[in-house]
């Protein structure tokens, strides 16, 4: 196993830490306040937002259009005293467990009586690799809170998902899923589509499996689980790829949660700022501005050069058609603005495989950005 | 953002690659057998490569005016000539057509036809068929037309499947030769764009119905001159899998293929020099409506 590929680092040392701010929400401190650490900041009826450190609120800014508490951070991540934490994480009953994880958002009140749950260890974009190293350094914890997660709440089936070509990761799991006969691990060759949420639970569920009702985590969000059952605390931290053609790495970092982009690419000494992609390159998005928030979907950072490609007439050669994961047709959901296109934008998963193929180099996934905004 | 390797461009250059040995094929057949039998001068001997010069120049004269002159683009004179398949259509215009083509009726209609056609935005129809059908039309108005060179209509034949598919049948300059045409089908049939369906549906259809007419009509033995003459067999290949012109969707390329195989056997009762090329466009004219069916 090479150890130095999957080594996380950190970067934990942003003097000030952005969080959401919505207007909507009832606010739950002042300016000038002291916050510790998992202090609730805001919050409605659905959704709850801690603080990923503790420091002192200097107030409201914006970046990017959005609107951002500034949290200065004391590097002390102070705690207030909990109560009521496991010592094992499979000691919860499922209303404890439900409670937990609806109170820091990881799942919804339809989640509960879920009874097969699907953890996708299978990258987005097939240079990223945060799922995998997660998988070789926290491979017991992760395995003990799906174990957890698979006997408090009943679940019948559940699925592994990852890709045959991490092999550091297929030799640990299969090393270790001896104790844990109810994971059913399942590899998959990697094609570009297999890491998308929809496509996996298709090749994965049949008809009474859904009727079943599925839980779905990416590694990410197991880690987040973990982390709450573990110590009942907000997941402060988000796991990223920084890599790219402009720099001579590929790491994966731990940061904190509201850390500004800006701030990991002067750690790093990027000055390339101009070409920074979020999300991996096929259906990630440029960043016009790196004072850019990092949150919970934020998957990989790409220090990439610009590829400039002329748009062409369209040849109607299919490609886009054929392989498309969820069997839409994004060429004629590119070209017309009727009742069906408007279906087929609805289904639109937002891979970018078909941009990716069309030898006009039409960007068909326009559209679906242009939509969903 | 991160674009796969296909592009026109290597298209382009996939489809003039696939078609070398058929071109080295018909320039033997209609050039330098013609000068060892003497039926043509030195120079003669060279006149189907003078077709495929003056298709290919017509095909990058017509992107070069359009985008430069009319498009005003900016975009690199490559992208410009490889922008679109253009430079294709003209080669195999010049592949489909008699060596008994005037060269200048030639040069003129494939001209007018690929420039007017670059103004047409919607329902793109098969260029190369009715360019072609267009030049077969006007010829056969002021003489006798024919995909007969000069040796082949001063001596009778009988011929058997290894002199078809060695490319002794009639057809166009550079279409006969059948077991390149494999070759051929072989290499494309391996790229992403290609669209395989449509030639083996309509070959299939096609031959069904030459077998069931020549049974019906106790003609055992045309069956072999129906199938692979007259540049059917290309066609089906080159024509037909045109990817502007026909369908995308995996059932609407058996049924285009289908259609252009029935089409051509029809159009071949009544003439069947032209009856693959009306055939195709036809079908193309149709294209848009079997998408939309069997999507």
């Amino acid at each position: 196993m090479n150890k130095e590929s999957n080594k996380i680092f950190d970067f934990l040392i942003s003097d000030y830490i952005y969080l959401p701010y919505y207007k909507d929400y009832k606010i739950n401190v002042k300016d000038g306040e002291y916050i510790y650490k998992n202090e609730l900041l805001i919050n409605n009826d659905k959704q709850n937002i801690y603080s990923s450190v503790s420091g002192k609120i200097l107030g409201l800014t914006t970046l990017n259009n959005k609107k951002y508490i500034v949290i200065e951070n004391d590097f002390k991540d102070k705690l207030k005293i909990r109560k009521g934490v496991k010592r094992y994480i499979n000691k919860y009953t499922k209303d404890e467990l439900t409670a937990l994880l609806k109170k820091y958002n990881i799942i919804s009140e339809e989640d509960v009586n879920s009874k097969v749950l699907i953890i996708s260890g299978i990258a987005e974009y097939f240079e990223e690799n945060v799922y995998s190293t997660l998988l070789v350094n926290y491979t017991r914890e992760l395995l003990d809170t799906i174990d957890a997660l698979i006997e408090v709440m009943n679940i019948r089936k559940c699925f592994l998902a990852i890709s045959n070509s991490d092999q550091d990761c297929v030799n640990i799991l299969l090393n270790n899923l001896g104790t844990y006969p109810k994971i059913d691990l399942k590899l998959f060759n990697y094609d570009f589509s297999i890491g998308n949420k929809y496509v996996l639970i298709n090749k994965l569920t049949n008809y009474r499996h859904k009727n079943y009702g599925i839980l779905y985590f990416n590694i990410k969000e197991l880690m987040d689980i973990y982390t709450v059952l573990k110590k009942d605390i907000s997941p402060s931290y988000v796991y990223l790829n920084l890599m790219g053609d402009l720099i001579n790495f590929n790491r994966v970092i731990r940061v904190k949660k509201g850390t500004n982009i800006d701030d990991l690419l002067n750690e790093y000494k990027i000055t390339n700022k101009d070409s920074v992609y979020i999300n991996g390159l096929l259906n990630g998005i440029k960043l016009n501005n790196t004072n850019y928030i990092i949150d919970n979907d934020i998957r990989s950072i790409f220090i990439s050069k610009d590829i400039f490609t002329q748009e062409q007439t369209c040849i109607n050669c299919g490609l886009c058609y054929k392989n498309c994961p969820i069997n839409i047709n994004p060429k004629y959901m590119h070209f017309n603005n009727d009742e069906k296109s408007k279906k087929y934008r609805e289904k639109c998963i937002g891979c970018g495989i078909c941009s990716y193929v069309c030898p006009a180099k039409i960007n068909l996934r326009g559209v679906y950005k242009d939509d969903k905004k | 953002m991160i674009k796969s390797d296909n592009s026109i461009k290597k298209m382009c250059f996939i489809y003039i690659c696939s078609l070398i040995p058929l071109i080295l094929y018909g320039f033997y057949k209609n050039g330098i057998f013609l000068y060892q039998k003497k039926y043509v001068n030195f120079l003669g001997m060279f006149k189907p490569l003078l077709f495929l010069l003056i298709g290919g120049t017509i095909g990058i004269l017509v992107n070069i005016i359009y985008e430069k002159l009319v498009k005003k683009s900016k975009a690199k004179i490559m992208d410009v000539i490889f922008g679109d398949f253009y430079v294709v259509y003209s080669i195999l215009i010049s592949c489909v057509v008699s060596i008994n083509t005037n060269i200048f009726l030639f040069s003129i209609v494939t001209f007018l036809i690929l420039f007017l056609s670059k103004f047409i935005k919607t329902n793109k129809l098969n260029i190369v068929c009715l360019v072609s059908l267009i030049i077969f039309l006007i010829m056969s108005i002021f003489n006798k037309f024919s995909f007969l060179n000069t040796y082949e209509m001063g001596n009778n034949f009988n011929l058997d499947a290894l002199d078809y598919l060695f490319g002794k049948g009639s057809g166009g300059i550079f279409t006969t030769n059948i077991l390149f045409l494999i070759i051929s089908y072989i290499i494309l049939y391996n790229t992403k764009v290609y669209k395989k369906s449509i030639p083996i549906f309509a070959f299939i259809t096609f031959t069904i119905l030459v077998v069931i007419y020549c049974i019906i009509n106790n003609n055992i033995g045309n069956i072999l001159n129906m199938l692979f003459t007259n540049g059917i067999l290309f066609s089906f290949v080159y024509l037909a899998t045109d990817t502007v012109s026909s369908s995308y969707t995996k059932i609407g390329q058996i049924i285009f293929g289908i259609i252009v195989g029935l089409l051509t056997f029809i159009l071949y009762l009544i003439n069947p020099i032209l009856s693959s090329f009306g055939a195709i466009f036809i079908a193309s004219i149709l294209n848009s409506i079997i998408d939309m069916k069997f999507e």
